[in-house]
């Protein structure tokens, strides 16, 4: 167990890099309360399960499907879930700018329900789950060139009481 | 002879009309008609520039009144003037003063200064009535166009008086009908763009009279307005989850439709008759447009496919809905019964299109374009042919109708970390794009129908 | 025709106003807090006649205000014209009075053609060249104008252009004119300083007129003159036409051209209607032998594309460029009149349209 929890935090480490800059956002993105974060030493925190699982992927232009890096995160997610039982989550789906506002809402709804059907495959039971779209309502980041608009396109798994 | 697109012929007088019996009249007849007929000329160029007009303000008929008459007089030829169609001759050019409201016009005067319409006016206060009567004078043919009017109105809505007047006049002056009794329901936003705060508001169409229909505490998204302008459709995520209110203008009441746990409903529409709305609802990832009863709350589902279906919006008539789906690969506008038959493609050029709006008149579409990196705000006849852009930024979505059919108003957002919302307007022509005024930033302009 | 067209413009502008009014009184019951209500309060006639009895009309139609003022001197040619009178006399009104609406006050003591009736007093000045001589301003019989100082300063002696150049240095920074829709999509750069297209032809009127005397002629006008003079012979018109005219009769092409060019470089359609862009309208109208149009002869011969309210204002737009771009006299010659006398002008905006 101490050498998996390793490995999946060496894996988590690699997949977040690149988006845990200043301003990137802490995992909510809209109005959905969200619990304490707790200490990020405490591995049952929600800093825990934001810094050291990863709680988003990303997407391709347009795209809900899931990437093998995706897949990845998803199943630290899942593990994580497994192990803290008293959590259920809200996955939020998110949008870059390009694109009009109702479509980004639904490509975000794609992509939070692809999320949701994969932890669903591996493991964690639907009434732990909810999904819910931003669209473009809510980057963390705010420039508009690619960089940016790649690290809006995401799901993001909030924690819940 | 054809330099210059010219036809030439000494035809027949009244051509049309009368070539019928001068054929069975024979050759010798022709040939009188031929001799004596006017000579015919064909004008096939001419210019497009806005027609200069005279706004000269308006006579105060007592004492109460002069405020309101220079007040209202300014309306009128911004209202005007706003369209492009028109060009306002400031007040320091004219040579010629009304002094009073039936004092013969000095169309030399006028001439002089080519004002080729003059609006001539008059306010009489009275309590808390305002009486405008005006008339309009096209000066180079010398007659009144129409009737003088009179409007009367509380002063305390005397911009509504001076709009209601300007449309009259543009009424006139163009053969259809105006747009400035009219208000906007919008989005209006503050703080930076990763949180961005939004409260619906109301305006009139000039943005005067602003008033807030929300806090900013929930994300509210493109409101819409009833057919008779009295009630507002919007998506709010009060409840953490995207779902579809409607509150009546009249009372500030809101109520929530088509609730239904785990998913998530949005992009909502009146029909026509105000019976029932069209919105976009999701169900573990799938969008589709399903139809509401407001009287009974019943659901349904109108289109059924694994592909986004959504930005539902009626026909006038209330037989038709054109929508955006991605069932092709991309978004594209589609045209489908109000039952969901008959659905045919309308869209088939590059790039994306997506929110169709119908045009008040039923000829057009207005959509939003993504091609190329740039979006636009274009029109298309409903059949999808005589595609028109009439805009080019980097990003401008969101297109509604002028209640006449002649001007789109949409968001413009500007790119980068200072990014902000603002509406504009545009003629159908493309042209007198400008923006609007708002206090800030705002996005999700609907128009309403004009006001009653 | 005429009868039957104004018989259905007057059905047309009733129903609409009745439309409004129904409207406003009806929404009066609803929410009385916002009622704005209208009612007739001058008909035309009562316009015609308010100013029609005016002396400031006659004044306008003095020879050296005869520019501005050429709408409104209607008399009619000498010749007596093939076109019947009561078609003429069914013209002046386009925006007919309402007779049946309840709220249009009567006007009994209005005479029924007041155009065409003052315009015997009318002719005699027509007959002056239309060159403005430099004369006596107009006498200032209009009250409300002769108290205008400023007035008083504009009708100098040079009443023609010295309005012209105030209304370019004060009220005309003139908005660039197009023949075709540039949109903002359609620029290939989103330059903002991106000039449009200007329009193809010049101004409708000289900016600056230095001398009154010499109305300025247009570029179109002089290369139409020096091309018809180097042309010994004028070109043949259709066939079906000139073997009835007189040998002297026929206008060359560059006549023609000439008088086509001046109407629509003021045929403005930048007001008009979608509906009114596609209406193609036949104007009928007479023109004087000093060139002027005779205001009171435009009339709608035909139309088709649109409605009749459509039409209505496809006529307004032609017969606005008829009178100002005829104010000065349309360059005809003159022992030609009876080929110009009579004139159908068809203005189609296919071009035009919104593309």
């Amino acid at each position: 167990m101490n050498n998996l929890s390793k490995a999946l935090m060496l894996v988590a480490a690699l997949a977040l890099t690149g988006c845990n800059k200043p301003g990137s956002g802490a995992g909510s993105g809209g109005g959905i309360e969200t619990i304490s974060l707790g200490s990020p030493s405490d591995p049952t925190s929600n800093a825990y399960f934001q810094g050291s699982v990863g709680d988003r992927v990303f997407f391709d232009v347009d795209q809900s499907t899931l990437t093998a890096q995706a897949r990845e995160i998803l199943e630290l997610q899942a593990s994580w879930l497994q192990g803290n039982a008293s959590y259920n989550i809200v996955i939020e789906g998110h949008a870059d700018e390009q694109g009009t506002r109702e479509y980004n809402l639904a490509l975000g709804a794609r992509r939070a329900s692809a999320v949701q059907d994969y932890l669903t495959t591996v493991g964690i039971n639907l009434n732990r789950m909810r999904t819910v779209s931003y669209g473009k309502e809510r980057p963390v980041e705010i420039c508009s060139i690619e960089d940016c608009y790649a690290r809006n396109r995401r799901s993001v798994t909030v924690l819940t009481e | 002879m054809t330099l210059f697109g010219l036809t030439l012929s000494h035809k027949l007088g009244i051509f049309r009309l009368t070539a019928a019996l001068i054929l069975a009249f024979g050759a010798q007849m022709g040939a009188v008609w031929a001799q004596n007929g006017p000579l015919r000329i064909e004008i096939t160029q001419g210019v497009i520039e806005p027609l200069p007009i005279a706004v000269p303000g308006f006579v105060a008929e007592n004492a109460a009144a002069l405020d309101y008459a220079a007040k209202i007089s300014r309306v009128i030829a911004e209202d005007m003037a706003g369209t492009g169609l028109f060009r306002e001759i400031p007040v320091s050019a004219h040579i010629s003063r009304i002094s009073a409201f039936n004092d013969p016009i000095a169309f030399a005067d006028w001439k002089a200064v080519n004002a080729q319409a003059l609006v001539v006016g008059a306010v009489f206060v009275q309590g808390v009535t305002a009486t405008v009567k005006f008339r309009l004078i096209d000066v180079f043919s010398g007659q009144q166009m129409g009737e003088g009017l009179q409007f009367s109105g509380p002063v305390g809505i005397w911009r509504r008086t001076a709009h209601k007047v300007a449309d009259a006049a543009y009424s006139r002056l163009t053969g259809e009908n105006g747009y400035f009794d009219s208000r906007v329901v919008f989005v209006a936003e503050t703080g930076a763009k990763n949180k961005r705060a939004k409260r619906l508001a109301i305006m009139d169409y000039d943005g005067a009279n602003v008033e807030y229909l929300t806090d900013d505490k929930s994300i509210v998204l493109a409101p819409r307005l009833s057919s008779e302008g009295d009630k507002i459709l919007f998506t709010s995520y009060k409840t953490d989850f995207p779902k579809i209110y409607m509150m009546d203008l009249a009372r500030k009441s809101v109520v929530s439709l088509a609730d239904q746990k785990g998913t998530m409903a949005f992009s909502p529409r009146f029909a026509p008759d105000g019976k029932s709305v069209i919105y976009s609802l999701e169900k573990g990832g799938n969008t589709d447009i399903y139809a509401l009863n407001l009287a009974s709350g019943a659901s349904r589902q109108l289109t059924n496919a694994p592909s986004i279906e959504t930005a539902p919006s009626f026909s006038p008539d209330g037989s038709k809905i054109v929508f955006e789906s991605d069932r092709s690969g991309g978004q594209q506008i589609y045209i489908m019964d109000a039952n969901g038959q008959n659905l045919r493609r309308v869209s088939s050029g590059q790039g994306r299109y997506g929110t169709p709006v119908w045009s008040p008149r039923g000829d057009l579409i207005a959509f939003t374009k993504q091609n190329q990196g740039r979006f636009h705000i274009g029109v298309m006849r409903i059949d999808g042919s005589e595609e028109r852009l009439l805009t080019a930024s980097f990003l401008d979505e969101g297109p509604t109708w002028a209640p006449n059919g002649r001007v789109i108003m949409f968001t413009r957002e500007t790119s980068g970390a200072t990014g902000k919302s603002s509406l504009y307007s545009v003629d159908i022509s493309g042209r007198n794009l400008k923006r609007a005024k708002t206090e800030g930033a705002a996005s999700d302009p609907a128009w309403s129908p004009l006001l009653p | 025709m005429n009868i039957g067209l104004l018989v259905s413009g007057l059905g047309h502008l009733f129903l609409l106003l009745w439309m409004f009014a129904a409207g406003f009184f009806t929404k009066i019951e609803k929410t009385p807090e916002l009622q704005v209500t209208q009612v007739t309060i001058l008909s035309t006639q009562e316009f015609d006649a308010l100013n029609a009895g005016q002396p400031e009309l006659p004044s306008t139609n003095t020879p050296d205000m005869a520019r501005p003022a050429a709408e409104l001197t209607p008399a009619p040619p000498p010749a007596p014209k093939a076109r019947p009178t009561p078609v003429l006399k069914s013209e002046p009104s386009p925006t007919p009075t309402l007779e049946l609406a309840p709220k249009l006050m009567p006007s009994p003591k209005v005479p029924e053609q007041p155009l065409v009736s003052e315009a015997p007093e009318q002719i005699k000045p027509q007959d002056a060249p239309r060159v403005a001589p430099v004369a006596a301003p107009p006498p200032p019989v209009n009250a409300a104008i002769a108290q205008d100082t400023a007035l008083a300063v504009i009708k100098s002696p040079d009443p023609v252009p010295v309005p012209e150049v105030m209304v370019d240095s004060q009220s005309m920074a003139p908005e660039a004119a197009t023949t075709q829709i540039i949109t903002e999509a359609t620029q290939t750069q989103n330059i903002p300083s991106l000039a449009p297209q200007t329009s193809a032809h010049p101004k409708p009127r000289p900016t600056v007129a230095p001398k009154p005397e010499v109305p300025p002629e247009t570029i179109t006008d002089l290369v139409a003159e020096a091309l018809a003079e180097a042309l010994t012979e004028p070109i043949p018109l259709e066939p079906e036409a000139a073997p009835s005219r007189p040998a002297v009769g026929s206008l060359t092409t560059f006549e023609m051209d000439s008088l086509r060019l001046s109407v629509q470089s003021c045929w403005n359609v930048g007001s008009l209607s979608t509906e009114a862009l596609n209406v193609v309208v036949t104007i009928g109208l007479s023109i004087q032998k000093n060139g002027m149009p005779d205001a009171a002869s435009i009339r709608i011969v035909a139309f088709e594309n649109g409605s009749e309210v459509a039409a209505r204002q496809a006529f307004e737009a032609g017969r606005r460029a008829i009178i100002r771009c005829g104010a000065k006299g349309f360059k005809l010659p003159k022992e030609k009149y009876d080929q110009w006398k009579d004139v159908e002008m068809v203005f189609n905006p296919k071009e035009m349209r919104m593309k």
